[in-house]
């Protein structure tokens, strides 16, 4: 299994990591562990992914190792099946997440003027 | 070589297979994945269809165009936000918190009539007229709210008949809402409020027996035929469209949507409200009454589909919760809905004067109150003046915690363009004016409606029904 390293699932590959993901899920483990290259998603993305999750109730550790972020959620209490949709959610979102962060940056700019054309002259007035 | 165009800010999220893609004009477009890729990557073909809706909707524009394009934007985005211009529209008076009505979901915390004497005196109602009037919004709306205000009538007809001249010294124009159960009006009433085109907000749970398991009154006359009797009453004085009605669903409700919806077609109303049951007073999300937002949804939604053929088959009835997020999506306007709003409509849109003088930012914030939490307390009209209520440190904090733009899980929501948070419900949920609870009831009932209506749009039957909803 070249896409596990140390217990940790490299989703470099979304297709191949949510098939070993469906197949080789531990359901009596408490916490699913995911590795991903530092070159595919951002830590802003990564981070962005962990805190929406965490809004939702799960707990995730995050480290870093050389070119890698590992991340570790914390499963406890769930089905299997929780636990596989949860996985599979914190992996489209990640995707998505990576465009939000990436845009986000070239929209800073943009949106402050936008606020300042729309409002100054209001409060101006 | 340099990209052909340049990305707009929008935010996006998958729907159906497909990516929707809002922006804060509140246009939406919705794009297959592989052109939302080629649009993100910038490699869109500039003869493209695509291309062309994106450019349109001003989800991109040419880097030498940017200036002239965020100045159109400027102005859509400051007409979806005019609701912030004028300051507070509706002003909600609670003359008294007595109520001839029992209802089994009382989220006004009202007490039995015979037992509550509290009833809004002259001197309150006048310093209450008078914070109304400082207003800078020219186009008010005063709506009375209770326990019932017809038990408090006299209160009632002086406060209209006050304000209604102190509008005219002040320039200002007024329209008049009286939320009433119906119960105990007269035709004399209903005669002066023709007079002052008052329009009647009323509840009707659905057919007699839900009605009547819902809406008892402490008197154990048959709620439903009073209801009824003085509904046909009410129109022959005020006619059909001064008078609208609303409905809770509670536990008894649910899987009656049918029943509910053929109710309101029988007694002739051309529209209804939806509303689930609100966390305060007897509707207690643990009470035997309530239910869990899931159940809500799955109703709601199959609501939504029989009000829609309904209106397929040539009846008209809008749904109005479905209506105003339609007006969101589908014109450039700002709605007055002061619960779907960024910041929240509480005091800069809307506030609430209770029968002793005290303001709150919100009804909800009164329902607080009288669960013993004046978080949304802004002050007294027979103490405060109007800067120290409306410019006070209790409305920036609520205003500044709820902007929903600045929250983590609403900032990235492709829907964000036409939400807001409820700074009453993030306070009950985590004792803070700003939303710390992601993916909350409120928010799953929110997308769910919205998901829900962009899945509905695409539907060539579906759409003239809610365009049609949307315009009026």
């Amino acid at each position: 299994m070249k896409h596990v390293h140390d217990g940790f699932v490299d989703i470099s590959d979304l297709r191949e990591a949510n098939a070993i993901i469906t197949n080789r899920l531990d359901v009596n483990a408490d916490s699913c562990n995911l590795l991903v290259s530092g070159k595919m998603f951002t830590d802003e993305a990564v981070l962005l992914t962990c805190a929406q999750l965490n809004s939702k109730g799960i707990r995730s550790h995050v480290a870093e190792q050389d070119d890698h972020v590992r991340i570790e959620l914390q499963l406890p209490s769930l089905t299997e099946e929780e636990k596989k949709a949860i996985v599979s959610e914190f992996m489209s979102d990640l995707v998505l997440n990576q465009v939000r962060v990436a845009t986000n940056e070239q929209f800073k700019g943009i949106r402050d003027t936008l606020y300042q054309a729309a409002f100054l002259p209001v409060m101006k007035r | 070589m340099m990209p052909q165009y340049m990305l707009l800010p929008f935010q996006f999220g998958p729907i159906n297979g497909s990516m929707l893609l809002t922006n804060d004009c509140g246009e939406f477009i919705i794009l297959n994945q592989d052109a939302f890729d080629s649009f993100v990557s910038e490699n869109l073909n500039t003869q493209s269809d695509d291309y062309l809706n994106l450019k349109s909707k001003f989800f991109l524009c040419s880097p030498h165009e940017l200036s002239s394009v965020i100045d159109l934007m400027a102005i859509r985005l400051r007409t979806k936000k005019a609701h912030l211009l004028d300051f507070t529209a509706l002003h909600m008076i609670v003359p008294t918190i007595a109520c001839n009505g029992n209802c089994v979901y009382c989220q006004a915390s009202s007490r039995k009539d015979t037992e509550a004497k509290a009833i809004m005196t002259r001197q309150t109602a006048d310093a209450v007229v008078s914070m109304i009037m400082k207003s800078p919004n020219e186009y008010l709306k005063i709506e009375f709210q209770g326990g019932e205000p017809l038990l408090a009538f006299p209160v009632v007809r002086y406060i209209i008949e006050t304000s209604f001249k102190q509008a005219l010294l002040h320039n200002k124009r007024i329209q008049y809402v009286v939320c009433t159960n119906l119960q105990m009006v007269t035709a004399k009433q209903l005669k002066f409020f023709k007079k002052y085109q008052v329009q009647i907000s009323t509840s009707l749970d659905g057919p007699k027996l839900l009605h009547n398991l819902n809406r008892p009154v402490h008197s154990g006359e048959d709620s439903y035929e009073l209801f009824t009797e003085n509904l046909r009453l009410a129109r022959s004085i005020l006619g059909n469209e001064s008078i609208s009605a609303l409905l809770t669903i509670t536990r008894a409700s649910l899987s009656m949507y049918k029943e509910i919806v053929d109710a309101y077609v029988d007694l002739g109303f051309h529209s209804l409200f939806f509303r689930c049951l609100n966390p305060f007073g007897r509707a207690d999300p643990m009470s035997s009454i309530s239910y869990n937002v899931d159940e809500f949804i799955e109703d709601y939604l199959n609501a939504l589909d029989y009000i829609i053929d309904v209106n397929m088959k040539g009846y008209r009835l809008v749904e109005e919760f479905a209506a105003i997020l339609l007006r969101k999506i589908l014109t450039p306007f700002s709605t007055g809905f002061v619960d779907l709003q960024s910041p929240a409509g509480a005091g800069i849109s809307c506030a609430l004067y209770n029968y002793d003088g005290e303001v709150y930012a919100s009804d909800e914030g009164r329902m607080l109150h009288e669960m013993g939490d004046d978080a949304f307390r802004l002050g007294s009209v027979r103490t405060d003046q109007y800067q120290d209520i409306f410019n006070s440190a209790s409305i920036h904090n609520i205003i500044a915690d709820s902007v929903a733009e600045s929250s983590l899980d609403c900032a990235y929501c492709v829907f964000l363009p036409y939400c807001g948070t409820d700074p009453v419900r993030n306070w009950l949920n985590g004792k803070s004016f700003a939303k710390t609870c992601c993916n909350d009831e409120r928010c799953r009932r929110l997308r769910s409606t919205f998901e829900r209506l962009f899945a509905l749009l695409g539907d060539q039957d579906a759409f003239p029904v809610l365009l049609d909803w949307s315009c009026t």
